[in-house]
């Protein structure tokens, strides 16, 4: 496999910014985002619901017309190996339908509503073979089998012609993975694969797509409020706050150096397994974070976590900081990170 | 499959009984005497005591509710005192007019409602769906043997456009099916299934407007349903055109309620041709039943009401099947 | 209610609705005291005499001032398809309650009944027993009762079922509240505006059908205005010109029919938005 040069990411988010109309006024739910994602490397993207994740992996897929969102500014660059980088908010519809599922492709947090109930998943994986490849019928149904099997559903012969209400949770969300990755793509976003699912079949799904990354070589967009689960499957972690990145870096960076007050308290709020150092002083009252995520219609005006943040200073009420960096790699949305310790 | 189909038959049966039951606890066990409701206001003691005796009436309930049972199965559905003539010819013969006119009605409500709704949702315009909503609620509202006497006055009497109360035109002259539009195509004349179609515009529509508004509230409720789902987002990102996603996907997930909704409406209309056909002299069953209201002459009523249910449950039990039949889901469970 | 005031503010559906309707009740309710000629006075000096400011409906063939049996009209259609409405629901509601509550034998027998009842078109049930019943105002309204009931009963008995299995009936039920109490504190304020919405549709469906047994001669006997009766009466004179005979009667079946189906839906959807599907008429 030809890879590109490194310093060329496969991804590259620059400066996203997504807004919602609503009747009450428009929500901000992106704002200013940034982040690169290299071939083959997983990002994880972490933060609680309405933070801004999922809205920024439906605008990479210009997606979110469907729900009344538009893509204000930013660019998105999807730079695919020996090809010119391609400017995804700048290309038209038609273009873009290539690029889905064929370049860039995705499965969600809900299997049991993620497949049409009247066809058979055969005839789903069939489809999405046959819009991105030139195949017959017969070639795209061998395909098909293939993937079922590739994806672990045993006797893919019989089950291709079954519909999804034949089919459990787990299953099914091996049928969306065979779908995602039947034309190979560069880059997968899952979103919340494994939410809905029973914690042994998390296991096992994540399993799955970590062994087919590095079988098709692809890049992955993990998105998730379960930071145990980009501990198992991330190279790097955004962590995302009211629509910002908050903090971003390697994952062992995050995990044993956090910078932000709010990674720190999402730390602190799981139990994790051993291999952090854990650190007294000073961090019982970040235990549990208080308080509720801000109205997307009246963010403070400061920086949008200072008012459940312990640490918060008046200068914090004031200004929205910066993304300044902590370390190599390390980005923190925070004017007080060298004060924050585990 | 073998199991769904007889558990489908045997719940229609179950309903069949029911139904039977209930007409003949409506019709004849009321308290007014039905002889004299049979017999007509002019009959005298000597006639009714005849009617009586020949409707069995002197005889135990569960004794006369079979005797009904089994002379209805086996055609015999009375006398019609005012016509001179038994009830059961009386329908077959009319039954072609009622069937075509209902017929024509349900193509139009039918593929009407359909075509216009999936347009429109297709197109997405905020503006159309509004106007789609408000013409759904005007057809559901108008009485339509109002919009009958309406579409005469208008389209007869001052535009002259389509031919007034006349009935069905002119007859083809080799009848095989009964209906007109189909025995001149038969026979190759297309100007006679010209003059047939003119004549069945302005009942069929104006007999197809309330279902083909409650068709498009039905259709257009379960398109917006189905297009919030999520797996339509997840045919998006996989790249299926908007086009095939509408069509190929979202709308045979919204259609199996109307499919439903459509069967009950054929076997409706022809019920509901009563409203109607009075107003086009449409020589029906409906025109049959008024008259056999109005001559206070029952037994066709009766007989009417008994075939319309059982016509009704009927058609339920087949779009039961098909239902079975497109929805894998109904199929396996 | 405050809800649904500030509703009405900016949903221009629900507001003509409302509007449309209040005009015929309006009618209906002062349409006779502000109006004084008698619906049934015969003037065959002044029969089919087109509208004017004496007559703002015409007079029909025998000179009865239209207007007057307009209003006549409106007073008996509103006040048969209210009482059928009524009835309907607590006899329906009622019924449907039972069945959930009690289930077993009851509910089976019951629920058969109501299989049995919608196996017949509602208009072709509701002549059945207009006629088995003998012709008359009264028998038409139990003929739209009868057809209106089982979808009480199904709205009911489904609603009971499904908050029986919400934890808090069950645990209500387990510290020994009794079922009157049971419907009392937790049943019906959860059901109180599905069953109003219910009754919007039923209401229209009542006043569609009573006007249609009226034309077909099962409705109120002359010389009493209904409406569905006066357009059977102007059906002779609808080609000769004569139009309003029948065009007025109509269009109040047309407006009543329209401004309660209007009601319900948007009720409908301010109360109950996930049931957008569920269509009764």
């Amino acid at each position: 496999m030809t890879e590109p040069p490194m310093s060329i990411p496969l991804l590259e988010v620059t400066g996203l910014k997504t807004s919602f109309t609503t009747p009450r006024g428009t929500v901000k739910s992106v704002d200013d985002v940034s982040f690169s994602i290299a071939a083959g490397k997983t990002l994880g993207v972490v933060g609680e619901s309405g933070s801004g994740k999922s809205v920024t992996s439906l605008s990479i897929m210009r997606l979110v017309g469907r729900g009344g969102g538009v893509i204000d500014d930013g660019a998105i660059r999807l730079n695919l190996p020996g090809q010119p980088g391609l400017d995804i908010r700048a290309l038209d519809e038609k273009a873009m339908r290539k690029v889905r599922g064929n370049d860039i492709a995705m499965i969600f947090q809900e299997p049991m509503t993620s497949l049409d109930p009247v066809w058979s998943i055969g005839d789903q994986t069939i489809e999405a073979i046959r819009l991105h490849q030139d195949v017959s019928k017969n070639e795209a149904r061998e395909k098909a089998i293939e993937m079922l099997r590739l994806v672990g559903i045993s006797a893919p012969e019989s089950r291709v012609d079954d519909f999804p209400h034949q089919l459990s949770g787990g299953m099914r969300q091996r049928v969306m993975i065979a779908i995602a990755l039947s034309c190979r793509p560069a880059l997968l976003i899952a979103d919340e694969p494994t939410t809905a699912l029973d914690v042994t079949i998390q296991a096992q799904i994540l399993d799955l797509i970590r062994r087919l990354q590095k079988e098709i070589g692809m890049s992955v967009l993990f998105i998730t409020h379960n930071l145990g689960v980009v501990a198992e499957i991330a190279d790097k972690v955004a962590v995302m706050y009211a629509g910002q990145v908050v903090e971003e870096g390697p994952v062992r960076t995050i995990f044993s150096a956090p910078r932000h007050p709010y990674t720190v308290g999402l730390l602190k709020s799981i139990p994790m397994p051993g291999g952090m150092r854990v650190d007294d002083a000073g961090s019982r009252r970040l235990d549990t974070i208080g308080g509720m995520p801000p109205n997307p219609l009246a963010l403070p005006a400061g920086c949008r976590f200072a008012p459940r943040c312990s640490l918060a200073i008046e200068d914090c009420h004031k200004a929205p900081p910066p993304l300044v960096q902590a370390g190599d790699e390390h980005g923190v949305r925070c004017i007080r990170w060298q004060e924050v310790s585990k | 499959m073998i199991d769904f189909l007889l558990a489908r038959i045997g719940s229609a049966i179950v309903t069949i009984f029911g139904a039977s039951v209930l007409a003949f606890a409506v019709l004849r066990a009321v308290p007014t005497n039905p002889a004299r409701l049979i017999a007509g206001p002019f009959a005298n003691d000597e006639v009714i005591a005849q009617v009586t005796a020949n409707l069995g009436l002197d005889k135990s309930l569960p004794v006369q509710y079979l005797d009904y049972v089994t002379s209805f199965f086996i055609g015999d559905w009375g006398f019609s005192y005012s016509a001179g003539q038994p009830v059961l010819s009386q329908i077959t013969e009319r039954l072609p007019a009622s069937a075509e006119l209902a017929l024509y009605a349900f193509l139009f409500a039918f593929f009407g409602a359909v075509l216009v709704t999936v347009l429109v949702s297709f197109l997405n315009s905020r503006w159309l769906d509004r106007f789609l909503r408000l013409l759904s609620f005007i057809s559901v509202g108008v009485p339509p043997f109002w919009l009958a006497l309406l579409f005469l006055m208008v389209f007869f009497e001052r535009l002259g456009w389509f031919p007034g109360p006349v009935g069905r035109g002119p007859a083809p002259t080799g009848l095989y099916t009964g209906l007109f539009t189909i025995d001149y195509l038969l026979a190759g004349d297309f100007a006679g299934f010209g003059t047939a179609l003119h004549h069945l515009a302005l009942p069929s529509i104006a007999l197809a407007l309330g279902p083909f508004g409650y068709l498009v509230r039905l259709l257009r409720a379960n398109l917006l349903d189905i297009i919030n789902e999520p797996f339509v987002t997840v045919l998006h990102a996989k790249g299926v055109a908007p086009i095939s996603t509408h069509f190929r996907h979202i709308l045979p997930n919204a259609f199996l309620p109307t499919l439903t909704a459509g069967g009950l409406i054929l076997a409706q209309l022809l019920g509901g041709s009563v409203l109607v056909e009075r107003i086009f002299v449409w020589p029906g069953i409906g025109t049959l039943v008024i008259d056999g209201i109005l001559r206070q002459d029952y037994a066709v009523v009766q007989a009417f009401i008994m075939l319309s249910a059982i016509i009704y449950i009927g058609v339920n039990l087949l779009v039961d099947i098909l239902y079975g039949y497109v929805d894998p889901r109904v199929r396996r469970s | 209610m405050r809800r649904l005031i500030a509703q009405l503010a900016h949903d221009w559906e629900l507001l003509l609705g409302v509007v449309l309707f209040g005009l015929i009740v309006l009618l209906a309710v002062f349409g006779g005291w502000l109006w004084r000629e008698d619906p049934l006075r015969v003037d065959i000096l002044n029969s089919l005499l087109p509208p004017d400011l004496a007559h703002p409906m015409g007079t029909d063939d025998v000179g009865r001032d239209v207007l007057a049996r307009f209003i006549r009209g409106a007073q008996v259609s509103m006040g048969v398809a209210i009482s059928v409405t009524i009835a309907g629901t607590l006899i329906g509601g009622t019924l449907g309650l039972l069945a959930g509550l009690i289930g077993g034998w009851f509910d089976v027998v019951v629920s058969r009944i109501m299989d049995a009842i919608l196996a017949f078109p509602p208009l072709i049930l509701a002549m059945a027993v207009a006629i088995g019943l003998g012709q008359g105002i009264v028998s038409a309204g139990i003929g739209v009762i009868l057809a209106a009931i089982p979808w009480y009963f199904r709205l009911l008995r489904s609603e009971v079922l499904r908050l029986r299995t919400l934890m808090y009936v069950e645990s209500a039920q387990a510290l020994g509240a009794s079922s009157f109490r049971l419907i009392r504190l937790h049943i019906l304020p959860q059901t109180t505006s599905t069953i109003f919405i219910q009754a919007s549709s039923v209401f229209g469906f009542s006043i569609l059908t009573l006007a249609a047994l009226g034309f077909v001669g099962l409705g109120i006997q002359p010389p009493t205005p209904e409406w569905g009766t006066m357009i059977t009466e102007g059906l002779a004179y609808a080609l000769t010109g004569q139009w309003w005979l029948g065009f007025f009667p109509g269009l109040g079946i047309f407006i009543l029919a329209v401004s309660a189906n209007l009601i319900a839906d948007r009720l409908r959807d301010i109360y109950d938005p996930k049931s957008g599907a569920r269509l009764s008429i």
